[in-house]
């Protein structure tokens, strides 16, 4: 029987836990200070509006002849950058003239294949965001995650602790909160909203006793505050099926915490009597070789997408890439050890109240 | 069994069963912004017109009748009017709020219904008119629909030249006569009372592009407009080898008219306006009865072909703008689905490889039931009914399914070892892992499920290709890990008496 993890394995992953976590921390401050040094986060053209044209020359293109047919057609602000290979090139304009956008891509075209007297310039890609639609798509994808999230909350809390109905509580909490501001405060900018309503959702969280889910939901910020930072640090364009990377990764990341969360739950029906920190730890080592393995598997073939795909979903696979790497991560360092923290706090303070005899010993639990 | 069967027969061959999406097969997505409040201001003055022919046809000595605004008529008379008769001109228009505002001052305010029926009713002409465009341009498939209050989609698979569609669909296409006043001297001056300046607009012989020509002032109000002809078409140019003209037909109130004007214009200039650009502004040589008129202008075939067309089939009720225009070029697409169908090749191949070397016979058997999944998914995009389409996000969906879909296998198989080191034996393990596993894979694909259906709000598009894929992939998996890799088992498990599980 091939084994990647061996038996009996017992590392102590919750003793490592705050390392894990100062590390985690770390990058994801990492992602910010890039995303504040870049002038914030670097969105594409679904998000910002613009235009983008991808053309392939029959010969290798000189960016900088490229740039100066550009400028003589006076586009306003443009970028321009190999894609794939030297003979296509990616121009990515931010504003030109309303009026004379639409025939934009044949005018780039026309202007050079006379300059480079290359008349077989294919016009590949043609992309035009309108400054509507670009507003729109942006608070669409905000409230995409923001429904996928609580959608999951929902679902975990429901599932995991059985109360429906205090998930059920905290969607209509959400909702009421989400309506007064917008209600209130018309003006207020999505992303304002959803961060508001994020935090709302945590402070629920700690309200309703929803444990599990509260562990599962920080750990979900985790991996979208790092991929997102990643984004940053390698100054990738934000687009909208990088959206639908998010979510697949918040939804995947979600497996591996699930595993594990499962064999808490089984094991602390079998052992009523052992600490709750050994008993996720245990589970974290008992379910390890899971976590890896399907992690591996996807990770197989997402390098697969990311090296062959091609360009057009060559940062859609990056995105997927870090997600899943950072989503089993989190599972094992960030969603279980908060587990135990939160539930040893838990007990310290009902304990303080009734038993403080026994304080001391919860008190080594959140040390160990 | 039933669903297998099914769905290989669906989806055989995949080159022609699955429907590509626009990113995958090459073409033309638009969304396009009918500018509503240029209707409602149009019928206003449109309605202006009839009230103040109305006014003055019943004695009334009115001096001006023109837009309120955006939302209503004014009316100012030389000499304060008999109100009744003010009401009663009015109501057939404006059924309520005509108010007396100075005794010289009348002003008619639309309902808020009013002005709704017209944006809608604009933006459901536009549309009409545009599907009849495209029809008459003739493109396979095209998709046209409406979304949200004012825009139109319109999505026209595998072009070679987008350009000239996208011209087609945006263009209004106003067409109008106007009277020449004069050649303009001075752009920069004001036009007098009831005129305007409009540029001739030119081919330059040798780029091909329309340069801006003489200017004209031209009385404002057209004499006859585009939706008085009844046909127009694209005639080669006898004089010019190559050229086109596009010859139009009026209907006979048209032809009336037409001959009307000719008759007392005769040595003036007629403008041919279209959206606000003359086309042409040939003086009038004598009566005109026939009714019939041409546009020249050293149109290519295509070119002349494609007015003729937007001419026949009328204007749009409104000016359109087009707000998202994303065009792929058919190589760029092939290109796409080759290094998608490639790098599904590899990552299926790497996961089967492993999970025969990790699992050995059991890995058979999830591969199986990889195998089964991927033929699902294939057979559901296929299905007639679904409309569901293949994007390239939906291949990397695809791809990330066939990763995803071994991680079922995956938790059953540890389970299953975890059962025999507790020392049971096969058969019991088998049912154990089976029956501990399902929870647990339930709850795990509940959660990316939820994510894709999100996903599925973007309306149209890429992003809800991949949700469409993976929501499927992941329904698929659980379904082959299951049930189909659970029947593998038990058979092989009846059959003989298996003491060591390959697993």
């Amino acid at each position: 029987m091939l084994e990647l993890i061996p038996q009996g394995l017992h590392f102590d992953f919750i003793g490592k836990a705050k390392l894990g976590i100062a590390v985690a921390l770390a990058v994801i401050l990492i992602g910010l200070v890039s995303i504040v040094t870049h002038g914030g986060i670097n969105l594409g053209i679904d998000f910002s509006g613009g235009i983008l044209l991808q053309l392939r020359l029959s010969q290798d293109a000189e960016l900088a002849t490229v740039r100066e047919v550009l400028g003589g057609l006076n586009l306003g602000n443009s970028v321009v950058q190999h894609f794939g290979d030297t003979r296509e090139v990616l121009i990515r304009v931010s504003q030109t003239a309303e009026s004379e956008e639409n025939d934009i891509g044949s005018r780039v075209q026309q202007a050079l294949s006379e300059r480079l007297s290359d008349p077989n310039i294919e016009l590949r890609r043609v992309e035009i965001v309108g400054p509507q639609v670009s507003t729109d798509l942006r608070r669409q994808a905000l409230f995409a995650l923001f429904y996928a999230i609580l959608g999951i909350v929902i679902y975990i809390s429901g599932r995991f602790e059985a109360k429906w109905f205090a998930a059920l509580a905290l969607a209509v909490a959400l909702f009421a909160v989400t309506y007064a501001i917008t209600r209130w405060l018309p003006g207020v900018s999505p992303m304002i909203l959803i961060i508001i309503a994020l935090l709302a959702t945590v402070v629920f969280c700690l309200f309703l006793q929803l444990r599990y889910a509260m562990a599962a939901i920080v750990a979900l910020f985790h991996d979208v505050l790092i991929t997102v930072g990643f984004f940053s640090l390698f100054n990738k364009p934000f687009d909208l099926p990088i959206i639908a990377a998010l979510l697949t990764i918040v939804g995947y990341s979600l497996n591996d915490t699930i595993i594990i969360f499962d064999r808490i739950r089984e094991n602390t029906h079998g052992q009523r009597r052992e600490e709750f920190a050994s008993i996720v730890n245990a589970s974290i080592n008992q379910t390890l070789s899971r976590t890896v393995l399907t992690s591996g598997t996807t990770l197989i073939v997402v390098l697969a997408l990311f090296f062959l795909g091609g360009e057009v979903i060559h940062n859609f696979a990056f995105a997927l890439l870090v997600g899943i790497i950072v989503g089993t991560y989190s599972t094992i360092f960030i969603a279980a050890p908060l587990l135990v923290f939160w539930n040893a706090s838990a007990t310290a303070q009902r304990l303080s109240l009734v038993r403080p005899s026994r304080l001391s010993r919860s008190q080594r639990t959140q040390q160990a | 069994m039933v669903v297998i069967i099914a769905c290989a027969i669906l989806a055989i061959p995949p080159s022609e069963k699955i429907h590509l999406g626009l990113d995958l097969q090459g073409g033309l997505h638009l969304v396009l912004e009918v500018q509503v409040e240029k209707a409602v201001e149009r019928s206003l003055d449109r309605m202006a017109d009839l009230l103040r022919q109305d006014l003055r046809a019943r004695g009334l000595n009115v001096t001006a009748v023109e837009p309120d605004g955006a939302q209503g008529i004014r009316m100012v008379f030389g000499k304060p009017p008999d109100m009744a008769v003010v009401q009663e001109v009015a109501q057939q228009y404006v059924p309520e709020g005509v108010s007396q505002q100075s005794p010289e001052v009348v002003t008619a305010a639309f309902p808020e219904t009013e002005l709704r029926q017209i944006r809608t009713s604009a933006v459901e002409q536009a549309l009409e008119k545009i599907r009849n465009r495209i029809d008459a341009f003739g493109v396979s498939e095209p998709n046209i629909s409406r979304q949200g209050a004012n825009r139109i989609v319109v999505q026209l698979p595998g072009l070679d030249d987008p350009q000239r569609a996208i011209d087609l669909i945006g263009r209004t296409a106003q067409l109008e006569f106007k009277l020449v006043q004069s050649q303009a001297g001075s752009p920069d001056a004001k036009p007098p009372r009831g005129t305007e300046l409009l540029y001739e607009k030119t081919k330059d012989p040798k780029t091909g592009q329309l340069v801006q020509g003489t200017a004209y002032l031209v009385q404002r109000r057209p004499l006859l407009t585009g939706d008085m002809l009844s046909d127009a078409r694209a005639i080669p140019d006898q004089m010019n080898f190559g050229q086109y003209y596009v010859l139009m037909r009026l209907n006979s109130r048209g032809k009336r008219i037409f001959a009307r004007v000719t008759q007392e214009n005769v040595g003036r200039a007629l403008a041919i306006v279209l959206d606000d650009t003359i086309f042409s502004a040939p003086v009038i040589q004598g009566p005109i009865p026939g009714g019939e008129a041409q546009i020249t202008g050293t149109f290519t075939p295509e070119e002349a072909r494609d007015l003729a067309i937007v001419l026949r089939e009328g204007a749009l009720p409104a000016p359109v703008e087009i707000i998202e225009n994303r065009t792929v070029g058919p190589s760029l697409g092939s290109d796409s689905i080759t290094q998608g169908v490639r790098s599904i090749l590899l990552g299926g191949a790497l996961v089967v490889l492993f999970m025969i070397v990790y699992y050995r016979l059991s890995g058979v058997i999830a591969d199986v039931a990889l195998g089964l999944n991927l033929l699902i998914i294939m057979g559901i995009l296929a299905l007639p009914n679904l409309g569901a389409s293949l994007t390239l996000p939906g291949i990397a969906g695809i791809i990330l399914t066939v990763g995803m879909a071994v991680d079922a296998n995956v938790l059953i198989f540890e389970r299953i070892r975890e059962e025999l080191r507790l020392g049971k034996s096969v058969g019991a393990s088998v049912d154990a892992g089976f029956q501990k596993a399902f929870v647990t894979i339930l709850d795990a694909n509940v959660t990316t499920l939820i994510a894709a259906l999100v996903l599925f709000q973007f309306g149209s598009g890429p992003v809800k290709g991949f949700a469409v894929t993976l929501a499927i992939g992941i329904a698929a998996s659980m379904f082959t890990a299951i049930f189909v890799s659970r029947t593998i088992f038990e058979t092989v498990l009846s059959l003989r008496r298996v003491t060591k599980l390959s697993i």
